[in-house]
């Protein structure tokens, strides 16, 4: 901002001095020249008369009153301060000391109104905010993928404990054949391995050291091969993509921004954190239904590849959605929890399987799946 | 006699460009400006409060109170150090006895440092702090606090809790007797008998009416804070009630939620007005009478070792 400023001016104001040990203050005046400031109060004043502008310390200003220090304010000493209002000479004071205090300049350079100053700051956070969240995209590229066994690894251990596992051997065999020719060849160090958790459950999930559970329930309500393959190139893609890595990641990194933001800004205030926690757990689950749609994708490519009909696939998604093959509300949830269904999904999914030419039949020995699953133990309910 | 009022005149707009400084300096420097952000926070509610027609000031820095807490993690990681190593070498002597007896040696050293922490906290925050460029100061006496705290903690747990309105009216008395401003101390008349009764009265009404009466219990308390502070010939007044709060409560949470969180420095500022306004101060201040004083050994330090134990708390818990 462009202030026309007469070098020869005087600015003379009334201030009151306070020299920290006597409560009430001296009253006198302040006597700016373009590059002193004279000081001339009443009485008790035993402090220097001139003082080159350069060699002030603290200037602040609060609602039109400013507040001026001689000392340099060690926050365990006296700092005698004068204040004194000010309104029409404010902003050529301002320029005259910030010219010649260096210590002053930063903060009184930005003169900006404060509206404009909400709006930028306001900018400023978005794009801020926005690079960090963008740049926890990227940070599982240099985190080893051993780590990700590490942990599944871990998850195993304590999740073998708690689940009986099916035997089913050569439904777990057909299983791991069929993964063997949907991954990804490139990822040489990948190892999968499939296995049956003996509950009525309708789920499946993958954990991030390549261990693919189906629960027996799932496969209790499959009514061809073809269902139980997509189900099983989806979790495939799971891991390949390292969605736990990056999931964990993201939480952690969204959960330490609030938590930053909060204890930046608003602290002791309860409320305004509850309200943030929730934002975050909300993105949390923004994410994940992000990787689904992203494994949906992968998985549809594996099944064209090896030309394996996505329509059972297709199917099986919207008799989950729409919850008509069983009638169980509470099953359907279980699913729907962890992976989280939407109408764009299902859409996705059934669009891929009508644009699918030529289809490859499976092998001999589950033409008859109902039976081949019965061998295993395993009783259909359709 | 003459009456005064403390006045607030920080304005929304003001806190909330703070706010948002705060925010952006606090992403960007993942987290480290937070304690800069605290001080401008403190600075923003001192300089606008005005009594006596002279305002409040703090004078702790973000740097002091940054430095105060690396020395505090320095401190705390020692002692996780330590602790880590007696734990490992009472488990190889004795088993899991030997876990549980460094858990509760933990347990002992953390409550035994516990009052000493608190002490300190409030001299550095007090020391800090200005009326009219005059330091408040808390220098208090650590072993008359231990002997207190043993006491009021023992005759808590032995009495089933009965004590408690005893030994937090102790507390006050001891915390306002080494309050100062200047050279000149506040004291507390409250009575453990008085604060037993309205912590009854206020616990079974709040049962019995669900949870309701809790504003006006939270009003009598206050009342009964200030009704019983003295600082010099200056009594205090407080005339909040019940109905006041609720109503208040209410318009601040409408305000945060109808917003979005955006109107929280108003509700802030509002809230803090709500206390300011039904607060009345009587007697001859005898202001020039107060003298000046300055407590060069309050520290940032203590403040830091807490601030380094929580963190250290929030990492564990990311881990567990």
């Amino acid at each position: 901002m462009y202030l026309s400023d007469d070098e020869n001016e005087l600015i003379k104001i009334k201030c009151r001095y306070y020299d920290g040990f006597k409560p009430m203050p001296i009253e006198g005046f302040l006597i700016f020249e373009y590059s002193r400031v004279r000081i001339e109060l009443d009485n008790d004043y035993n402090g220097p008369v001139s003082v080159p502008l350069g060699s002030l310390q603290q200037f602040t200003i609060n609602n039109n009153e400013v507040t001026l220090g001689l000392s340099e304010g060690k926050p365990n000493q006296i700092n005698p301060v004068f204040k004194f209002e000010c309104f029409s000479e404010l902003e050529i004071l301002k320029k005259r000391i910030s010219i010649h205090s260096r210590k002053i300049k930063g903060q009184s350079l930005l003169v900006l109104k404060p509206l404009h100053k909400i709006v930028s700051l306001l900018l400023l956070i978005i794009i801020f905010a926005f690079i960090f969240q963008s740049s926890l995209e990227h940070i599982h590229k240099i985190i080893s993928p051993k780590i990700d066994i590490k942990i599944g690894n871990k998850i195993e251990k304590s999740l073998r404990k708690e689940y009986k596992i099916l035997p089913a051997e050569s439904l777990t065999m057909f299983l791991n054949n069929m993964v063997n020719k949907l991954k990804n060849k490139k990822l040489k160090d990948q190892v999968f391995k499939v296995s049956i958790i003996d509950d009525s459950g309708i789920n499946a999930f993958a954990l991030p050291n390549g261990s693919i559970y189906f629960y027996r329930g799932l496969l209790e309500k499959s009514e061809s091969p073809e269902e139980v393959i997509g189900v099983l190139a989806h979790e495939i893609s799971h891991v390949e993509n390292r969605h736990a890595m990056r999931q964990l990641i993201k939480s952690l990194g969204t959960m330490s921004l609030i938590s930053i933001m909060v204890g930046g800004g608003l602290e002791g205030a309860e409320f305004a954190e509850g309200l943030l926690e929730i934002s975050g757990i909300i993105l949390a689950l923004k994410y994940s239904r992000e990787f689904e749609t992203e494994a949906d994708k992968f998985a549809i490519e594996k099944l064209k590849r090896e030309n394996i009909s996505i329509i059972p696939f297709a199917k099986f998604f919207n008799k989950l959605n729409s919850n008509s093959f069983s009638g169980n509300l509470l099953e359907s949830i279980e699913w729907l929890s962890t992976h989280p269904l939407n109408q764009t999904r299902v859409q996705f999914i059934e669009n891929e399987a009508k644009n699918q030419i030529g289809i490859n039949n499976l092998d001999e020995s589950v033409s008859d799946w109902k039976n081949f699953l019965f061998k295993n133990g395993i009783k259909t309910k359709h | 006699m003459q009456k005064e009022k403390l006045i607030f005149s920080g304005k929304g707009g003001d806190l909330f460009v703070i706010a948002l400084k705060n925010i952006l300096l606090s992403i960007l420097t993942l987290g480290i400006y937070s304690f800069w952000a605290k001080v401008n926070n403190l600075k923003f509610f001192y300089k606008n409060t005005k009594i006596y027609k002279e305002t409040f000031d703090y004078h702790g820095t973000g740097k002091e109170a940054f430095i105060g807490f690396l020395k505090g993690m320095l401190i705390v990681g020692v002692v996780v150090i330590l602790f880590a190593g007696f734990n490992i070498l009472l488990t190889s002597l004795f088993g899991e006895i030997g876990t549980g007896i460094a858990i509760v040696f933990l347990y002992l050293g953390i409550i035994a440092v516990q009052p000493m922490l608190i002490l300190g906290k409030m001299r550095y925050q007090y020391g800090r702090t200005s009326w009219s460029n005059i330091r408040f100061s808390f220098r208090a006496d650590s072993k008359e606090f231990y002997i207190l705290f043993i006491k009021g903690a023992l005759l808590t747990i032995i009495t089933f809790g009965i004590y408690m309105p005893w030994f937090l009216v102790a507390q006050e008395r001891f915390v306002c007797k080494n309050l100062k401003i200047g050279k000149r101390n506040f004291k507390f008349n409250g009575l453990g008998g008085e604060y037993f009764k309205i912590l009854i009265l206020g616990y079974l009404l709040s049962i019995i009416t669900l949870g309701i009466y809790s504003f006006w219990w939270r009003a009598s308390l206050k009342n009964y804070f200030w009704k019983n502070l003295e600082f010099g010939s200056i009594k205090f007044k407080s005339t909040l009630t019940g109905g006041k709060i609720f109503v208040n409560d209410i318009t601040v949470l409408l305000m945060i939620v109808c917003t979005f969180g955006i109107a929280f420095p108003w509700a802030a500022i509002k809230s803090l007005k709500l206390d300011l306004d039904n607060l009345e101060l009587t007697g001859d201040p005898k202001i020039e009478e107060i003298i000046g004083d300055i407590d060069k050994g309050a520290s940032a330090i203590a403040d830091g070792i807490s601030e380094a134990a929580d963190a250290i708390q929030q990492i564990g818990d990311v881990f567990v």
